[in-house]
């Protein structure tokens, strides 16, 4: 298996920033660290096998490469706790309050406020990250790592800086966060 | 609906009211739930047709993220795609 060329790894750049941003919520640090991951990939050039595709194997090399960001993050209290918006992740009152009254009902049912139509599957992938990037950045976070990267629950969470028990809470929240989101997108019904 | 709004209080009390439904039909997707959680889970779940759909959007919601999370991605700014370059041409240089 030939190794990759510069082009070649170029042309995947753009797909390794948005993959990084997704998941540490700052452009910058998302453009550094698809910056470091192709410098590191052209070192290592000669290991790639070509058993999996060249996006594969850069999305594992820039996987690691935000692991470690958010290792270095937590070594540095102020900074996680501004990367995180506050104390857990809680980002201010819970969403859902507003939702149900004191019982637990809704006071009105989102469906009765939407109505599906038909969508092209681009104006899906629009949707999805527009609600995505929407959620606070801890919530989406966490949310990437569990769905996108299928972290376990506490790898996810240890990912996105917060208890296992706080990210039981997030992902409810987020889900529903998105739910919410995309039914206003008229893509749920 | 009118039978539910009647109901709210002791459907609340008992772990039952549509909040409890939809963080249940939330953690499903991340944990097996526990045999009282799977019980008040399809007890409103029968009771309640509003609610019932919260599941399958749940799934339909992971599998969109999953389908469209990572993809479309912009494309690279010139300045971007040059200080990428540059960085390759470095680690040459080492």
């Amino acid at each position: 298996m030939d190794s990759p060329s510069k082009d070649a790894l170029i042309a995947e750049a753009g797909y390794l920033v948005a993959f990084a941003a997704l998941r540490v919520g700052s452009l910058q640090d998302a453009e550094d660290l698809a910056q470091d991951t192709l410098v590191a990939a052209w070192r290592q050039r000669d290991g790639f096998a070509g058993t999996s595709s060249l996006r594969t194997w850069l999305t594992g090399i820039l996987r690691h490469k935000v692991i470690d960001h958010y290792r270095s993050l937590r070594r540095t209290p102020t900074r996680m706790a501004v990367a995180l918006g506050g104390v857990e992740g809680q980002e201010g009152a819970d969403p859902l309050d507003a939702l149900f009254d004191s019982h637990g009902s809704w006071r009105a049912h989102p469906l009765a406020q939407t109505a599906p139509v038909e969508r092209a599957s681009r104006e899906a992938s629009e949707a999805v990250r527009h609600c995505l990037e929407a959620l606070p950045e801890t919530w989406r976070k966490l949310f990437c790592w569990r769905v996108l990267d299928q972290a376990d629950i506490l790898d996810a969470a240890q990912a996105a800086g917060v208890t296992s028990a706080s990210a039981s809470v997030i992902l409810v929240r987020a889900k529903h966060r998105l739910r919410l989101c995309l039914m206003k997108e008229g893509f749920l019904g | 609906m009118r039978l539910h709004r009647l109901m709210a209080p002791w459907l609340h009390l008992t772990g039952t009211s549509c909040r409890h439904f939809i963080d249940l039909a939330s953690a499903r997707l991340d944990r097996p739930l526990t045999l009282g959680e799977a019980l008040r889970y399809r007890f409103h779940w029968v009771i309640c047709r509003y609610c019932r759909l919260a599941g399958p959007h749940y799934e339909q919601i992971l599998e969109m993220t999953r389908m469209h999370g990572d993809k479309d991605a912009p494309p690279l700014r010139q300045e971007l795609r040059d200080r990428f370059a540059t960085a390759l041409d470095k680690a040459d240089g080492k």
